[in-house]
């Protein structure tokens, strides 16, 4: 019975709710197969997760809200879950933020986008992240790339030469598309970067660098990846290339570059900040 | 004051459990029917054209589907097709085709009907409660052409096109469709026609000098009226598509 009497008091019910958000966004995810879009939502979950449980210790959640927000937080989930069973789709970066107004409306009213302003901001990158991709996608990454790959091979004592955005090695040809590029895991090093404010307060200079550092680092490694895959090409090593080509292969990349972000965010950020504490 | 806020307590609390509900009953809807996209774009709903179109003082002789060029470029299909009709004298052939998106009558000239449209000098008529068509020859026959929007009148360049869209076009229903990713925020559908008469042989060639000052000739006359009686089936009977 103790179930049930918890079930009678909103924040229970609003707990519910929010679960109930999050598993249709990572079931539909799922069978949308996007791993790029499934880590960045899983990053962008946890961090408004940890911003709620700060809140939670804090003791400052607020869960007083009044009928008229109530029924327009209600419309507005109802219009994404709507979305997600209509013809066209669940749309991945719209219907969460819908989800998190509507929800926040529904907990505290409209004055509940000053209390649970950070956790909007979190949810809002699902909109920043389609425009990074379409900005990446309009200054040519492919040569870049394709420069810096060339670079690292000749660096590495191979003799390369480039001709547009194309890798030739003696005995093999790489040509860099824009889907090699690098965008996703550059736009997904931004979004990280972006996250690590809200977790971690830092000042104007350390922001700064790290929003530079976390592309810069993105695209290096996505570099390394495609020095490695020329490399897979003139040895004529195909099932090597199909497999760091392929999607999981380029998912272990992307995550080595945020591993390496996280250790140099670690040591720059972090630790000075939990020694300052222990002091 | 103290049994407003019980009230608005247990409504509240009854609100979010049928919200919580709801939401449950589609996470297990969406986990036991997973979407899926290559079979929903298999099952796109085939559109049939319809086989007869009656026309006043015209007998109907056949219907054929059209093959459109744009078939194979795009992939889509285009549901088109082409009636012929005659009197005692003489023949007319009407086209169809379920148009979206492309309201540009020179797009049309040259993308469906392969006419050189640079050559193509037509003159556009405007009747009220119809809208604009135009007319033109090209290879010794007469043509009609138009495009019949699903809201709004008949109109014949992107202008008129676009303008006739932003007029009445968009509703507040659609809107709300919109947002549910159903339907385009404004309509876009619009068919297109092209009317042709052969020009009588013994018609003399004459040079044009002023399009917009023209006197419709015979074979244009009977081309007009036989444009009105297809607008208004059209009109009345607009397919869903």
């Amino acid at each position: 019975m103790e179930i049930l009497e918890k079930l009678g008091k909103p924040s229970y019910l609003l707990l519910g709710i929010a679960a109930a958000i999050t598993a249709i966004h990572f079931t539909l995810l799922e069978q949308d197969g996007n791993q790029n879009l499934i880590s960045v939502s899983l990053l962008i979950w946890l961090t408004a997760a940890s911003l709620l449980w700060d809140k939670h210790q804090e003791n400052t959640l607020n869960f007083e809200s009044n009928l008229p927000s109530t029924i327009l937080g209600l419309v507005l989930i109802v219009i994404a879950l709507l979305r997600s069973l209509s013809t066209s789709g669940y749309h991945f970066f719209l219907c969460p933020v819908i989800f998190a107004v509507g929800l926040v409306l529904i907990t505290a009213g409209f004055k509940g986008f000053q209390i649970y302003k950070s956790e909007l901001s979190v949810f809002s990158l699902f909109i920043l992240y389609p425009v990074i991709i379409r900005f990446l996608g309009m200054i040519s990454m492919e040569k870049l790339t394709a420069i810096f790959s060339t670079f690292m091979l000749y660096i590495v004592g191979f003799q390369p030469y480039r001709e547009g955005v194309s890798i030739i090695l003696p005995t093999g040809r790489v040509e860099v598309l824009s889907s090699c590029a690098g965008i996703d895991i550059v736009t997904l090093m931004i979004i990280c970067s972006i996250l690590l404010f809200f977790i971690v307060p830092l000042t104007k200079i350390q922001k700064i660098s790290c929003l530079l550092l976390a592309p810069i680092t993105g695209f290096l490694i996505n570099c390394v990846r495609i020095g490695l895959l020329t490399f897979f090409v003139s040895q004529s090593a195909d099932e090597a290339f199909e497999y760091w080509h392929g999607e999981d292969g380029s998912l272990a990349f992307a995550m080595i570059s945020v591993v390496l972000f996280g250790v140099f965010c670690w040591f720059s950020y972090i630790r000075p900040l939990t020694l300052e504490s222990q002091d | 004051m103290q049994v407003l806020h019980t009230h608005w307590q247990t409504t509240r609390v009854s609100l979010l459990g049928i919200l919580l509900l709801g939401m449950l009953g589609l996470l297990t809807y969406k986990i036991i029917v997973p979407e899926d996209t290559e079979k929903t774009n298999n099952n796109l709903p085939t559109v049939t054209v319809p086989d007869t179109v009656p026309l006043s003082n015209w007998n109907l002789i056949k219907s054929q589907p059209l093959k459109s060029l744009e078939t194979k470029e795009e992939g889509e299909q285009i549901s088109a097709k082409e009636y012929e009709y005659s009197n005692e004298q003489e023949g007319l052939t009407a086209e169809i085709r379920y148009a979206k998106y492309h309201g540009n009558f020179n797009h049309f000239l040259i993308k469906d009907m392969e006419m050189p449209a640079a050559t193509i000098h037509p003159h556009i008529h405007y009747k009220k409660g119809v809208g604009h068509y135009a007319f033109f020859e090209y290879d010794n026959t007469s043509y009609l052409g138009s495009c019949i929007n699903a809201k709004g009148e008949a109109t014949v360049t992107l202008d008129q096109y676009n303008r006739n869209r932003y007029l009445w076009g968009w509703g507040l229903t659609r809107t709300f469709f919109w947002l549910l990713g159903e339907q385009d925020l404004v309509e876009y559908r619009c068919l297109w026609t092209i009317m042709s008469m052969p020009n009588p042989s013994e018609s003399d060639f004459t040079i044009n000098i002023d399009p917009h000052n023209k006197e419709l000739n015979e074979t244009e006359k009977k081309l007009e009226q036989a444009w009105f009686d297809w607008y208004s089936w059209w009109k009345n009977n607009f397919p869903d598509y």
